[in-house]
């Protein structure tokens, strides 16, 4: 197996210096689900892993006046069981639910899950559609990035080697709010997504005052349906529209044949998947 | 690579073991400690044969490395129960028929363990969500979600 060093640095700014003189050779680990693998097959090589996994302060989920705070370190687990996620935000707690099993949830981040950047990161669908923005901290200071700006490709990011994710914050919702995760895989569990969708509606009057939608696995990252949601905002939350709206997906997506499913299948699936997960938002709209 | 000692709770007792870096908790415990009870499957974290207790969650091992169970607590099937004085789950398990080949068996018990701890009244829905990180080829599943309900019951089947 690939070889390298350990450290379990003590506090933040240990693990940040540690990250800078590693120079890109060193990885921060927290839960490992994604990173261990990828090690093990050859993918990544880092020197030495920083583990991050046990500092304090980066495991937070607080609700405030602004909007929701969520560390980092937070597991899936917790995410799925967080009673602040219980109103307009729940799509964030069903996309943690949706990941692996109970093993994986246990020990895997939220973080680690936005950095390892894959086109189906669960929970990416789902902080695009409630426009999260990411903390970024390394040794030489802290910036503020979109999530929407922050992936470049499958797999890759802007963060840069000797950063790590701090804060994942999500800006407070109106009232009329509702949100929808759904994943497909070809299992109930332990199956990386034929295609995801993570819709966020507002509405006003029966119209869509705000109308944001994310896909997964279509497209070399995890992207908005914004011809579907251009075609919707400021109209009326109708299934013939919604479902009309929906055809437009295709200029959205750009999904692959793999050993999980055909670019075919993909292109249907996303379109079903972006429709159901808006109808079920508003229809959670309609019961509160 | 730079070794180095760590120290944890298996089981209830202290043990202190020298590891590499790049170990998972899984090969110190079968091949360091001689706890070969927990089984590998995979090594990446897709089958839960692996899976152990750590803090009173289950994770699957193959995923921890041991230097990240120091000054921790661990327990494996090892800990819990003995062919004298079997854990209700095990004694349920082998009288319904939960068993075959018994390669997923240590890691089913120790998710159903860390699940009942947290939730000791489960549906059986949340029994199949609690298991499905648990691969079986061999029972088709329904006598292991069988023996999980009747433990939550807190019957103990016919022998």
């Amino acid at each position: 197996m690939h070889e390298f060093e350990y450290f379990a640095p003590k506090d933040l700014k240990e693990a940040l210096d540690l990250l800078s003189s590693g120079r890109g050779k060193y990885a921060a680990i927290a839960g490992g689900t994604d990173l261990l693998p990828a090690v093990r097959a050859g993918k990544a090589k880092p020197e030495s892993l920083v583990d991050i996994s046990r500092l304090k302060g980066l495991d937070h989920l607080r609700s405030g006046p602004e909007g929701l705070e969520i560390g980092p370190l937070v597991t899936h687990t917790k995410i799925a069981l967080a009673p602040e996620l219980n109103g307009p935000f729940k799509l964030l707690a069903e996309a943690s639910l949706s990941i692996g099993g109970a093993q994986v949830r246990n020990r895997g981040t939220i973080g680690g899950n936005i950095a390892f950047g894959s086109p189906a990161g669960d929970t990416i669908p789902a902080l695009l559609a409630l426009d999260a923005v990411l903390t970024l901290q390394s040794k030489k200071g802290k910036r503020e990035v979109k999530i929407v700006d922050f992936f470049t490709g499958p797999g890759q990011t802007v963060m840069k080697s000797d950063e790590i994710i701090v804060n994942i914050e999500i800006a407070r919702a109106s009232k009329a709010a509702a949100s929808s995760f759904i994943k497909f895989g070809r299992r109930n569990a332990m199956a990386i997504s034929l295609v995801s969708a993570g819709a966020y509606v507002e509405l006003s009057d029966g119209h869509f005052k705000e109308l944001r939608v994310a896909l997964g696995s279509v497209a070399p990252m995890v992207v908005r349906a914004s011809s579907c949601e251009e075609a919707l905002r400021g109209k009326e939350a109708d299934p013939r529209l919604i479902e009309e709206a929906s055809k437009k997906v295709v200029d959205d997506i750009s999904p692959i044949s793999d050993i999980r499913a055909s670019a075919e299948y993909r292109g249907l699936l996303a379109q079903v998947l972006l429709k159901r997960s808006i109808n079920q938002a508003v229809a959670a709209l309609a019961r509160a | 690579m730079k070794e180095k000692e760590i120290s944890f709770k298996l089981n209830g007792a202290d043990v202190a073991v020298s590891v590499l870096p790049n170990e998972s908790l899984l090969k110190v415990l079968r091949r360091k400690l001689g706890f070969t009870g927990t089984k590998e499957g995979c090594g990446k974290g897709d089958c839960g044969a692996c899976t152990v207790i750590l803090d009173g969650d289950a994770v699957d091992s193959c995923l921890v490395l041991a230097m990240q169970v120091d000054g921790r607590e661990v327990m494996t099937i090892e800990g819990l129960g003995t062919r004298e004085n079997l854990h209700p789950l095990q004694h349920n398990f082998i009288h319904l028929g939960a068993i075959q080949c018994g390669f997923c068996t240590p890691g089913q018990l120790m998710s159903a363990k860390a699940f009942l701890d947290k939730n000791p009244r489960p549906t059986r829905d949340e029994i199949k969500v609690a298991i499905s990180g648990n691969l079986c080829r061999c029972t088709g599943y329904v006598k292991i979600i069988d023996a999980i309900e009747v433990t939550a019951e807190g019957k103990l089947a016919a022998s």
